[in-house]
């Protein structure tokens, strides 16, 4: 039985355990919080309040999951309700999110260079920590698509939704996001890897 | 067919996890038995003033009941 499906067979008894009886589902936060508090933090580039969204999207899914009809899996569904809270709070914190994730902000090569001359000690740091780092550099309208659809693993078509952007803009800034991001790995991560582990 | 590097999906990203508060779950539990309560509180705020109304009309209506039968018998 593949990991997912395991995941979907907690969440059934989840779904049908009597009213207080929250163990499945304690089961389930288990397996997810490392991943969802990541994105989360990843999402909204704020380390202080990545855990009490996740915490909020696990009571959200909590309630919500009586009127679960099954369309998607477990952890696509959790993470579509992670996406709606993180882009909320984004909005609610911004006003204005919605310039920072769909304009095209000032490109910046200035945070790239800021990045690569001055964290020196980002040699020094763990795969993790360098891979958000590099993500916490990224300008909001590279990040947030490229987080939905290579962490949460949203197709296309999601980001585009959720972001109210259309398909070809969603697609070419992920793109652009990639490049971004693999550029400033190769650079910085593949370096400080390769001293770590020699 | 080989696909573009550039769109493909970055690996690092998908296994991508942070370290969280050893609290983290439990602090899930007691929100969800906050939030359940509240409701609970709310649900019963609402219904028992009627669920006393209906409960109080019954015994008037039996009293009423009782003492027309009384009169009934005494006459």
């Amino acid at each position: 039985m593949s990991a997912n499906e395991q995941e979907d067979e907690l969440f059934q008894s989840a779904r049908t355990a009597p009213e207080g009886d929250l163990r499945a589902f304690e089961d389930l936060v288990e397996q997810n919080q490392r991943r969802i508090v990541a994105d989360c933090r990843q999402i909204t580039r704020d380390e202080s309040v990545a855990e009490d969204l996740a915490q909020e999207v696990f009571v959200k899914a909590y309630f919500g999951m009586k009127n679960f009809e099954g369309r998607s899996s477990f952890r696509h569904w959790l993470q579509v309700i992670k996406v709606h809270h993180c882009l909320n709070h984004l909005k609610k914190q911004r006003g204005k999110a919605a310039v920072s994730i769909d304009e095209e902000g000032p490109q910046s090569s200035e945070e790239t260079k800021a990045l690569s001359s001055s964290d020196r000690n980002l040699e020094r740091l763990s795969e993790q920590q360098i891979i958000h780092r590099i993500l916490e550099a990224m300008p909001d309208n590279l990040r947030v698509p490229l987080v939905l659809r290579d962490m949460d693993e949203l197709s296309y078509e999601e980001v585009a939704a959720n972001l109210k952007i259309n398909l070809s803009a969603a697609k070419m800034r992920i793109k652009r996001a990639r490049e971004w991001f693999r550029e400033q790995y190769e650079a910085q991560g593949a370096r400080a890897a390769r001293e770590a582990h020699p | 067919m080989t696909q573009d590097p550039e769109e493909r999906p970055i690996p690092e990203l998908a296994d991508l996890e942070t370290e969280v508060s050893p609290s983290f779950v439990n602090r899930v539990r007691s929100k969800i038995q906050r939030r359940t309560t509240v409701s609970q509180y709310a649900y019963f705020s609402w219904t028992l003033p009627g669920i006393v109304l209906k409960e109080f009309l019954g015994v008037l209506i039996h009293l009423f009941a009782v003492a027309d039968g009384g009169k009934g018998r005494s006459q």
